[in-house]
């Protein structure tokens, strides 16, 4: 209709034979504005038709060389386009009426006495209905082209695409990549099941990934298809569910993914290699690390193993010297036991050398007084040096800060060694030692120690040898000398350890002067003015004879045995022994002793389980807690540790010298003992009495705190089991201590006192000595309870 | 007929609460429960029983703490406290009394001398 308003070249052709009727047709129809052309018959109007197509046509039926018909099929079988039309007939021939429209025509207008008058208003209707119809084909038309580009957005998506329906599984439609991918005909995929897609044996896997997908919780999932020629292709799934067509369909986009999960698998295989390669060099570093330990081990039980009958020799010479023997017999026994000492000092040379070498030598770090260390230091070395007729003087610059912090053993050793050593090869004048602060802060200390000598010397091209392991400057030295040769690279080695150098000034025939370094830490406030004495044999003797203790020795070495009891009958001391560690608590059982002296290894039950059952069964002292002392032949760190958590009070080392074993007697043998005391009789498991006494003697008072006790117990031990898993040492504390406490009040003394054992080791944090307990008190439980129920 | 005189009970050991309760209530005082400190120290300052007895260690707040904390308030000095000790632990009636804590009585508590320890205290 624009087009005609902007009077464009739309026109109404009229065909008709009557030119009057055509005058006044045209005439009727100008307020449309079209051009109007004429055509007298039907040939002439094809020809204009031929050429252009008009807006409308008004076509007469009866034509004089055909009728309308005639002329509509010849237009067709022209191909020529039949432009809208109305067809204007006779009146009363309503059979062709119907005829014409069903030949398309717009409408048809009947020659009647109104017709000029409808003429306007039925073209105008025929316009406008034809314009409705041209825009409707034109809309259509873009519609079909639209779906047309969707259809091949559709076909050649670089996905394939299935179209299902929602309930059957049925596929509706496909797209060409899902007839590639799955190699079947577009055919063959319309209205097949998409689980078929699938292998078979992941059915159940799809069936449950296609309902997630319908329901919509996942829009996404890898799965495996099925080609039809068998072979199988990874693929991921998009899926999203439409509305067409008041059905629910499920359109599931499927991306190939084989190459990528094959990338990925491949990946994981070299992945799963370096893993595999990882664990082999772990392995391997495992092996190793268990092979060194093994070393380690090999070594300390070696020193263990030679060091017991060593301990013998040596303490037994020793006791045979305080015998009276002839000149020649107290000569003989003398070279024994130097001889023993020698060797005893050697090994524990191979032993340092070897931990150091395994780096498994860690220094200690503790309070000590470097005055109290020279004076035991120098109380032996002089001795040596006064057999000698040499003079060993030992000076400390006024510089040096007296409290230290460090291994104090260690440094000990090392001047030992060099001042050992200058007394060895030194004949005529004497041996100096002098410490001095070389650097100085308020919390560490760099101290210099010097020892010199006025012996051979060494010549200059063996200096640099020295400190080599295994080396003496001159072989012909160690067969005068004597030595292994370590003690120097020992003593080079600790030096380091401590943060310092060693070093050594000589020249042949001229003495030497050796020095070495060490950084400690320096502590804050005063030294302990009273000075130490260290007793002498004589002093020793006889020294604890006033005390009537009684003192049992555990340990399985005949020899080691007798050894502690005769330096303990030496000390004015009455001991009796036994072998093992089930021996040990028979015989608590029966007599009161006051102290215990313990071997930690032994057969049977060693002495740290020993020591804990002690504790756990409550063994009482003159004093409180009953005093044990290990003897440990162990040179390797941590045993003091686990004599120490196994409840033991003090450790002595093997082999035990009288000294060692006077300071510890000193420390933790009870000043008064009762000899009236009746046996330590271990705690009761259930203090029937007791508890029947503090609860008033009220019978059903007793028995309900009883069944209370005993109901409640298994749940707060598993409470506290809990605790330590979960590593709670506070929880554990507080449980502990209410089991200690429930305990006391039945009277459940054995109970209470693992319990409490318990709470302590809780309470400083120590999870491990908890769980060590954890069997002890279900065990004592147990026993009470068969005792109360009893 | 007298009141009942008012025993505040703080213990974390229900079971022992529960002996505690059931011999005292057989001497007609009433027990109030307290399962730790901060209960104790709560219902001190609501119910202002005649006498606190109260387990040195509890969770939350422990009763030396807890003492202190009643002791501290001027209606609270008032109230005498009986502070349960463990027998191992020899330091806790120093403790205890530092706290401000009245007595102290060692468990397992020997009934035979508590009672009449309770009843001189509430005369």
């Amino acid at each position: 209709m624009t087009d005609k308003k902007k009077g464009n070249r739309g026109f109404i052709l009229i065909v008709d034979d009557d030119s009057g009727i055509c005058e006044l047709e045209a005439q009727r129809l100008k307020p449309l504005g079209l051009g109007i052309r004429l055509a007298a018959s039907a040939e002439e109007a094809a020809d204009i038709l031929k050429a252009e197509t008009p807006e409308l046509m008004l076509l007469d039926y009866s034509l004089p060389d055909a009728n309308a018909l005639e002329l509509l099929n010849r237009l067709r079988e022209d191909a020529i386009e039949v432009p809208p039309f109305l067809i204007v007939t006779g009146r009363g021939d309503e059979t062709v009426a119907v005829e014409v429209m069903k030949s398309g025509a717009s409408d048809y207008i009947i020659k009647n006495t109104d017709f000029l008058e409808n003429l306007l208003p039925a073209t105008r209707k025929a316009l406008e209905k034809s314009a409705l119809l041209r825009e409707l084909e034109a809309t259509q038309a873009a519609l079909r082209d639209s779906e047309a580009k969707q259809r091949a957005l559709f076909e050649d998506a670089n996905v394939a695409i299935f179209i299902a329906d929602t309930e059957t599984k049925k596929i509706l439609d496909v797209n060409n990549l899902a007839v590639t991918m799955t190699g079947r005909t577009r055919e063959e995929l319309t209205g097949m099941n998409m689980a078929l897609l699938h292998p078979q044996e992941q059915s159940e896997y799809y069936e449950r990934q296609f309902r997630e997908h319908v329901e919509g919780k996942h829009a996404s999932s890898d799965s495996v298809i099925v080609r039809k020629d068998g072979t199988r292709i990874h693929v991921q799934i998009n899926a999203t569910v439409l509305k067409i067509g008041g059905r629910n369909v499920i359109q599931e986009l499927f991306t190939d993914i084989t190459e990528r999960k094959r990338a990925a698998m491949a990946l994981l295989k070299t992945n799963l290699k370096l893993e595999a390669s990882m664990r082999r060099a772990n392995e391997l570093a495992a092996q190793a690390e268990l092979a060194n330990n093994a070393k380690s081990e090999f070594l300390a039980n070696m020193s263990h193993e030679i060091r017991t009958p060593l301990n013998g020799i040596i303490g037994m010479t020793g006791m045979l010297l305080d015998t009276k023997l002839d000149r020649d017999q107290w000569r003989y026994a003398e070279i024994v036991r130097a001889s023993g000492e020698t060797l005893l000092s050697l090994i524990n040379d191979i032993l340092d050398f070897s931990k150091i070498d395994a780096g498994k030598l860690d220094l200690e770090t503790i309070d000590f007084e470097l005055s109290r260390l020279l004076d035991d230091f120098s109380a032996v070395l002089s001795v040596q040096a006064r057999a000698k007729g040499l003079e060993l003087s030992c000076a400390v610059d006024p510089n040096v800060p007296k409290l230290l912090r460090g291994d104090p053993g260690r440094l000990h050793q090392i001047l030992t060694n060099l001042t050992g050593n200058a007394v060895k090869f030194t004949t005529v004048g004497g041996v100096s030692v002098r410490v001095s602060a070389v650097e100085k802060s308020e919390n560490e200390v760099l101290l210099r120690f010097v020892v010199r000598d006025t012996g051979i010397g060494i010549p200059k091209d063996k200096i640099g040898m020295i400190f080599e392991k295994f080396c003496q400057a001159d072989a012909s030295v160690s067969r005068q000398y004597g030595g292994t040769g370590l003690g120097l690279a020992i003593s080079k080695q600790l030096a380091e350890l401590m943060g310092g150098e060693i070093g050594v000034e000589s020249e042949a025939g001229q003495g030497s002067e050796f020095w070495f370094t060490a950084r400690l830490g320096v502590r804050a406030g005063e030294a302990e003015t009273k000075p130490r004495l260290v007793k002498t044999d004589k002093q020793i003797t006889g020294l604890f004879a006033g005390r009537k203790a009684r003192i049992l020795v555990a340990e399985d070495n005949i020899t080691n045995q007798q050894v502690a009891l005769g330096i303990l009958k030496k000390l004015g001391l009455h001991a009796e022994a036994v072998a093992n560690g089930t021996e040990v608590l028979k015989a608590l059982e029966i007599i009161p002793y006051d102290l215990v002296l313990m071997d930690v290894q032994m057969p049977v039950m060693d002495g740290l389980e020993a020591a804990r059952r002690i504790r756990e069964q409550g063994f009482a002292g003159a004093d409180g807690e009953l005093p044990i002392i290990a003897m440990t032949a162990h040179a390797m760190r941590g045993d003091r540790e686990r004599c120490l958590e196994a409840g033991m009070n003090d450790y002595v080392s093997k082999p035990v010298s009288p000294h060692a074993l006077v300071e510890a007697l000193e420390k933790w043998l009870p000043k008064e003992v009762n000899p009236e005391r009746e046996r330590t009789k271990p705690a009761p498991v259930f203090d029937r009495a007791g508890m029947t006494a503090r609860l008033m003697n009220d019978e059903a008072l007793i028995r309900k705190v009883g069944a209370g006790f005993l109901e409640d117990i298994p749940r707060r031990i598993s409470a506290l089991r809990g605790s330590v898993a979960a590593g709670d040492a506070k929880a554990a504390e507080l449980q502990a201590h209410t089991i200690k406490a429930a305990s006391a009040n039945v009277g459940g003394e054995r109970l209470r006192a693992v319990a409490f054992e318990m709470e302590k080791a809780a309470k400083s944090g120590d999870l491990e000595a908890v769980k060590t307990h954890l069997a002890g008190l279900e065990a004592q439980f147990e026993r009470l309870k068969q005792a109360m129920l009893k | 007929m007298p009141k009942k005189q008012v025993i505040l009970i703080a213990e974390d050991d229900a079971e022992a609460l529960d002996t505690m309760q059931g011999i005292l209530e057989a001497r007609d005082y009433k027990v109030l429960r307290a399962a730790d400190g901060l209960e104790a120290v709560q219902m001190t300052k609501a119910q202002a029983p005649g006498l606190i007895i109260m387990d040195i260690m509890m969770p939350r707040l422990d009763g030396v703490e807890a003492c202190r904390m009643i002791k501290s308030t001027p209606e609270g000095k008032k109230i005498p406290i009986l502070m349960l000790t463990a027998k191992e632990q020899v330091g806790d009636a120093d403790k205890a009394f530092e706290a401000g804590a009245d007595e102290y009585v060692q468990k397992p508590i020997d009934w035979n001398k508590l009672l009449p320890q309770i009843k001189k205290i509430l005369e």
